[in-house]
């Protein structure tokens, strides 16, 4: 059973329709990416998935439940949405004191989340005063007070500076690794290829694909073959003529060009039937950044002239 | 629903601003016994004594409305009702430690005022009687009122879901919207829901007083401030956090 499933979650303010019809599932155990270009309607999404936000249509369920339905929602969910979700004046301890509180949570676990992302030490100080990495690690302390299976993250790394992202990097393959199952959104995609094991990739409030890491990378268009031969004249003229692309090889590499469109093996077999020499024949995976932007092509809530120059 | 109260309780204890405004509600109301006490000539009422009650109101009211609008001013309604999805158990259990905070406000309160307008009046050797008839409506209508003002900002609040907005409303409402249409309209003044209650903390009630009996006048109050509050706990769960 997925532990976090959407079905057909619609949200229009107004004329906009910001999450539209939008159906997926987070299995349980493993780190999910949510990704989508900035006002894709990730964050949306995740309130409506807590109820924070009321759909137009469609439903979310956690655990096979609506929010409203789980009794102590925080020893099942535990939810970052922004960190900056705290009164300035009350102190870390007291903000997770009361949080605790509301769903029966004893005390002492305030002690022991605030020791696992080292606040123990500030926990008596104004929340105000904290850095936005301090108050990352305060909403992220919160979220684990209940000792959820799930935790479910909004832009944890946004507006870190590199030592915060290193951390939250980290922290998450923690918790992950405790077998729990992390729902995170993000942009930053290079982070994702470290820990997530799925990806939810929407634009416009819409899902472009339900994948994993290495699907989406071997399956882009942006996946290529490189190829070394000494008569590279006579092998792109027969691979221009099967409709493959071809470009030079990175800089400093003379002898070598990049072919887009054919299997590593169609391009083997193709140099065999034209006899043709090769010396180097090696797939390349796109990076995710690049099939990324291949896939959300089109779905950039602000693009620009040379959007397509980015894209490709 | 225990465990929401308590952690209302926590929330309303550890901010400043709540804890705050709850002890200038005490100390102005003391305040104005310890002026009343030193000037007036003669034996001092209670209800003389307390005064100042009906400015406390006014902060009374604030603290009400700030109990829940401030959880939306600083967004921590999200973490709250992510916490707790069934959003009436947050809004009842705000209530409840509305209702509380208050009494304990208005008993300490009432006993500061009195303590003080005593001291001052036995300083200056005038009498000051506790023994007078109506004394006993004075106190608990005093607490009522408090209270029922507490439930009005609260109410307010909800339906408002920010500070600024729910303060300004209750002051103008206080200052302005009920001398208005009670002078404007014959006959609505009994209707206001703060003057309807004109009757529950007085010492004497006049045989032809234009408004409701005190309990008749708390109940009405209470009803109007609770109402505020169910129309703004249905607000609250139609729209989003």
């Amino acid at each position: 059973m997925p532990v976090i499933k959407s079905d057909g979650l619609t949200k229009a303010f107004g004329s906009k329709t910001v999450v539209d019809s939008l159906s997926f599932e987070v299995a349980s155990g493993v780190v999910t990416g949510f990704l989508g270009p900035n006002g894709a309607g990730k964050s949306t999404t995740m309130r409506l998935i807590m109820g924070l936000d009321l759909p137009n249509s469609g439903g979310a369920l956690l655990n096979g439940k609506r929010i409203n339905e789980i009794a102590s929602p925080m020893r099942e969910v535990g939810v970052l949405l922004d960190a900056g979700y705290v009164h300035p004046t009350r102190t870390a301890r007291n903000h997770l004191w009361a949080l605790a509180a509301s769903n029966s949570i004893p005390k002492s676990r305030v002690e022991e989340v605030l020791s696992m992302v080292g606040l123990t030490e500030v926990a008596g100080k104004r929340v105000g005063n904290f850095s936005l990495g301090m108050k990352q690690r305060l909403g992220i302390a919160a979220t684990l007070l209940g000792d959820p299976s799930i935790v479910i993250l909004d832009e944890p790394a946004n507006g870190l500076d590199p030592e915060g992202v290193h951390w939250i990097r980290n922290f998450l393959s923690y918790l992950a690794d405790q077998g729990r199952t992390v729902f995170v959104s993000s942009h930053l995609l290079s982070e994702m290829a470290l820990m997530a094991s799925a990806l939810v990739i929407i634009g416009n409030g819409r899902l472009i694909a339900e994948t994993s890491v290495e699907e989406l990378t071997s399956n882009s268009a942006g996946a290529s073959v490189f190829v070394r031969s000494p008569n590279l004249t006579e092998l792109t003229a027969a691979l221009v003529s099967t409709g493959a692309r071809v470009s030079d090889g990175e800089a400093g590499d003379r002898d070598g060009i990049v072919v887009t469109g054919l299997e590593a093996t169609e391009v083997g077999h193709l140099a065999f039937e034209k006899n043709i020499e090769i010396h180097e024949l090696s797939p390349r995976t796109s990076t995710l950044e690049e099939a990324f932007l291949e896939l959300t092509a089109g779905f950039q809530e602000y693009q620009t002239e040379h959007h397509g120059e980015v894209a490709s | 629903m225990i465990a929401q109260i308590h952690s209302e309780w926590i929330k309303f204890r550890t901010v400043r601003s709540t804890v705050v405004l709850a002890i200038i509600s005490v100390v102005i109301c003391v305040g104005v016994a310890i002026i009343a006490a030193a000037i007036t000539d003669g034996a001092l009422s209670v209800s003389n004594a307390l005064v100042g009650v009906q400015i406390s109101s006014l902060f009374i009211m604030v603290l009400g409305v700030q109990i829940i609008g401030q959880e939306y001013r600083f967004a921590t309604i999200r973490p709250t009702f992510s916490a707790t999805p069934r959003r009436e158990r947050v809004i009842i259990a705000k209530l409840v430690v509305v209702i509380a905070t208050v009494a304990v406000a208005a008993v300490a309160l009432i006993a500061l005022s009195l303590a003080a307008a005593a001291i001052v009046s036995s300083m200056r050797g005038n009498a000051f009687d506790l023994g007078e008839t109506g004394n006993a409506r004075v106190l608990i209508g005093t607490i009522a009122i408090l209270v029922i003002n507490g439930i009005f900002g609260f109410g307010i609040g909800c339906i408002v879901r920010q500070p600024i907005a729910g303060i300004v409303i209750v002051l103008v409402w206080v200052t302005v919207v009920e001398s208005l249409i009670g002078g404007l309209v014959q006959g609505s003044a009994r209707w206001l829901p703060l003057f309807s209650m004109a009757n529950v903390n007085a010492q004497s009630i006049s045989s032809n007083s234009e408004f409701m009996g005190p309990v008749v006048g708390a109940l009405y109050g209470a009803t109007i401030a609770l109402a505020l509050v169910a129309l703004g706990a249905l607000r609250i769960r139609s729209m989003d956090a």
